[in-house]
């Protein structure tokens, strides 16, 4: 309990007007490491706090105190009208200090020319402003001050050696570490402690803060006599405060992962639990009555220690739910009734942008202090060519194996396919009169197979005496023909023509166009005696690509009667043959090995055992890769199941 | 006139050549002047390029750049057929059986690689694409066609199995008449775009 000195009445610890007579008690703001402003002379002369000392003193509250002090002075002592409309002069007029303080005051003096923002229109927004914040200060300060205290009590001895000032920080606004983990909710809460108050701003919060004044009147009582400003109001400036993001005991609790043996587990709860100010956490407060009243301090001395200490300052004063103004602080108790003018901030006071940066940037490095973030990524190096490497060989023994062990050249008992007879029905429709030509129009990769198909075809042709002639439209048809000619008959090889210009010397050649140009060079690519392809009775085409076949059946197909080409193709180029044989356009096709076998061509050679293995690979490879991705699936689907 | 011009002859080009399709009895003997025209200038482009291949590795040797003895290879190789070629003749049995010596196992074994990447893909479609309708049916389709291409099916000499077989085997020319009558479609449209000139790949 405080005791009136002027009615002898006791009123309550933070009581600044008594309760009886109306009268201030000056008291309340003396606390007892305040020293008197000699010793603070001294120590501002004497050199810089430690950080340590500062946040003990911060803890006890005296660091306030000059802040306070500045601002508190008697009501004869309050700026005037005049100064706070015209604080430059006043800054002026002071007396100079220290060589650094002046390059503050005067770069704090630049930006505020540079903003060109006039100070005198800001001064009503920034006298409302200073109103709250003195409202919320005086709060917020107790606040503090009990839950430290709480926290030096409940507080076990840290073991993962997290510095004893970090833990006091920490007590001071356990809130503040919830939004450890989102350094964007750290950024933007910054960001609104740069925010500049605006008149909308103002009238939005005030307007909150009575939307919220009834509920706290059902929890606090009412107003106290003399005067008093009392809980409720209290309650408002609680609601401001939670309004702009201040730390209030209305705020909920939250998640945070830092270890729980360095939160008060009994004590805080319980403070944040209760919104009266209960008895013991009232004790700090009754032991600074023992302490002398509190004394202005001496001129710039005060002011010049907050500012060495401000850039450290910063990010605990916002902890403990103090604006970066901290000039603004005015102890003295403001009645709803009458709005007190606390005067503009003083410009060498206020904190330069840069300062305000290192604030946020050691506010931010406060709240992710004990949470691990999470590693990075690490990169899987792809084991891909390992898998191929391992495909090829498992691959390659395995046909290396069947071409050792399988006995060779089998021919398998198929039934030919439909196209595969019409080709047979067409070759055997020719007689002796007809005239055939083989178009050679392959690679050197599919040789193979289209020699295991060809040979059996022209010697099937010289069996029943059809004259054929060879024409090719590769420049490596010459001597791929070579080599086919060479399995069907050395002895009697017939030339081997040479088309040039691709596709475009087949228009020409199949519609006679070559030998009415003056050139004539398309016609020296046939035999003496045809002038174009109709000439011929059926055109044998070996293409080993869908393309070129496509290629021939637009470019020639449509000057030919229907049922003139015929097509010796490789099994892949098979399917787009078909709708093509199927409307027609060709007489019939051979594709590939399978086709061969139909023909019956026991004398050519046919791998059909390393075919068949070669297959098999395939299929056991895709069925492994099906499974496998099933398995993963499955994996997956456990492993989701089980962090669900 | 930089832009105008080939767009104008392109055009020409590609109406005269319809032109000609249309009224052969008319326009047979220019329609085969300007294809030879065609021929000649698909063979200058050939020599250009064949110019450009020469020079880059010539400047490669010299400049001795990463990689510069796979340069010399392909210039060595390219003389030798030259010289073969101009000394011997195109025709000379030799130098084809020469040629064809070098090229033929060149190209299977390319193809054999070819049928080594499909294979993996064909494994690594599940893994990257996941379960999908269009990759369960490839793998469906994949399976079943491997299976009857064994020929082990055909073996059995099972009437209802050949008539299963024989319908898998029609299903491929649906989808490749499907296949060509997009190409068409696609070819009929490009070609109205160049004769209408909004579309001019000869200006890349």
């Amino acid at each position: 309990m405080t005791v009136c000195p002027h009615c002898g009445g006791k009123n309550l610890p933070h009581a600044t007007r008594c309760v009886h007579c109306g009268e201030e008690m000056g008291a309340f703001f003396a606390f007892d490491a305040q020293g008197t402003p000699e010793d603070e002379n001294a120590e501002s002369q004497g050199g810089s706090d430690s950080i340590s000392e500062v946040l003990r003193s911060l803890r006890e509250g005296d660091v306030f105190e000059p802040i306070l002090g500045a601002a508190s002075e008697s009501p004869q002592e309050e700026p005037t009208e005049d100064e706070s409309v015209e604080p430059e002069v006043t800054n002026s007029e002071q007396p100079s200090g220290p060589e650094w303080l002046r390059r503050i005051r005067q770069k704090a003096q630049q930006e505020e020319n540079g903003t060109a923002e006039n100070r005198d229109e800001l001064s009503a927004v920034d006298r409302e402003f200073n109103d709250w914040i003195a409202r919320i200060r005086e709060k917020t300060q107790r606040e503090a001050l009990n839950q430290a205290r709480a926290a030096d009590t409940a507080m076990p001895a840290d073991a993962s050696g997290t510095p004893e000032w970090l833990r006091k920080v920490r007590a001071l606004n356990p809130q503040g570490q919830d939004d450890s983990t989102d350094g964007a909710a750290i950024g933007n809460e910054a960001d609104e402690w740069e925010m500049e108050w605006t008149d909308e701003r103002l009238r939005a919060l005030r307007e909150k803060a009575l939307l919220e004044e009834p509920e706290i009147e059902q929890t606090r009582p009412g107003p106290g006599p003399g005067g008093e400003p009392g809980l409720a109001e209290e309650g408002i400036v609680a609601a401001a405060a939670g309004a702009v993001e201040l730390p209030t005991e209305t705020r909920p609790a939250e998640f945070h992962n830092i270890p729980d043996e360095e939160e008060p587990a009994e004590s805080l709860p319980a403070a944040k639990a209760l919104p009266e100010v209960t008895e013991p956490a009232l004790e700090p407060e009754a032991e600074e009555e023992e302490t002398p009243p509190s004394t202005e301090p001496a001129g710039e001395e005060a002011p010049t220690k907050i500012e060495e200490e401000t850039p450290a300052l910063e990010p605990i004063l916002e902890q403990a739910g103090l604006a970066s103004g901290v000039e603004n602080l005015n102890p003295v108790e403001v009645t709803p009734d009458e709005p007190k003018p606390t005067g503009d901030a003083p410009s060498d006071l206020m904190l330069l942008r840069t300062q305000k940066d290192f604030a946020a940037l050691l506010k931010s490095m406060i709240y992710q202090e004990g949470t691990h973030s999470s590693p990075a990524k690490a990169t899987k190096a792809e084991p891909a060519g390992i898998s191929r490497f391992v495909l090829a060989m498992l691959l390659l023994a395995a046909l290396i194996a069947t071409l050792i062990i399988s006995p060779g050249n089998v021919v398998p008992s198929r039934m030919p396919t439909e196209a595969a007879s019409a080709f047979a029905d067409a070759l055997g429709a020719l007689g002796a009169q007809d005239q055939v030509l083989l178009v050679t129009d392959y690679q050197a990769a599919t040789s193979t197979e289209m020699e295991l198909l060809l040979p059996t075809v022209l010697k099937q042709l010289d069996a029943q005496q059809v004259t054929w002639d060879v024409l090719t439209t590769q420049p490596s048809g010459l001597w791929l023909t070579e080599a086919l000619l060479e399995k069907v008959d050395p002895n009697n090889k017939p030339s081997v023509n040479y088309l040039p210009g691709g596709s475009f010397g087949l228009v020409p050649l199949a519609n006679g166009l070559g030998s009415q140009t003056p050139l004539g060079e398309y016609a020296s690519a046939l035999p003496q005696g045809i002038q174009d392809l109709r000439d011929y009775d059926l055109i044998l085409l070996a293409c080993d690509s869908e393309l070129q076949a496509r290629t021939w059946m637009e470019q020639v197909a449509p000057w030919l009667p229907p049922g003139r080409i015929a097509v010796v193709s490789t099994m892949q180029t098979a399917p787009m043959l078909a709708p093509y044989y199927d409307s027609g356009q060709i007489a019939g096709y051979l594709a590939g090995l399978e086709d061969q076998a139909g023909e019956g061509a026991e004398s050519a050679y046919f791998p059909a055992r390393v075919f068949q293995v070669g297959l098999l690979v395939l299929l056991v490879l895709l069925l492994l890769g099906m499974i496998v991705k099933a398995d993963q699936d499955t994996l997956q689907q456990i492993e989701k199941r089980g962090e669900e | 006139m930089k832009k105008g011009l080939p767009i104008a002859v392109a055009i020409l080009s590609g109406l005269f050549v319809l032109a000609g399709l249309i009224f052969q009895p008319y326009l047979g003997p220019y329609l085969g002047l300007v294809l030879n025209w065609a021929v000649i200038v698909g063979s200058m482009a050939l020599l250009v390029a064949i110019a450009s291949l020469i020079i880059y590795h010539a400047r490669s040797i010299l400049t001795a750049r990463k990689g510069f003895i796979f340069s010399i290879v392909i210039l060595a190789s390219f003389g030798l057929s030259l010289v073969g070629g101009l000394w011997l003749g195109v025709d000379n049995p030799a130098y084809l059986k020469w040629v064809g010596a070098i090229q033929r196992p060149l190209e299977v074994s390319l193809l054999g690689l070819v049928a080594l990447i499909m294979t993996s893909a064909a494994v690594q479609v599940f893994r990257n694409r996941g379960w999908s309708p269009l990759t369960v049916s490839f793998g469906l389709s994949a399976i079943f066609f491997l299976l009857i291409a064994l020929g082990l099916l055909q073996t059995l000499e099972v009437p209802q199995i050949a008539t299963v077989i024989g319908y898998i085997r029609q299903l491929p020319l649906v989808g490749a008449r499907g296949l060509l009558i997009g190409v068409a479609i696609g070819a009929v449209m490009m070609a109205i775009r160049v004769l209408l000139g909004s579309e001019r790949p000869y200006s890349d």
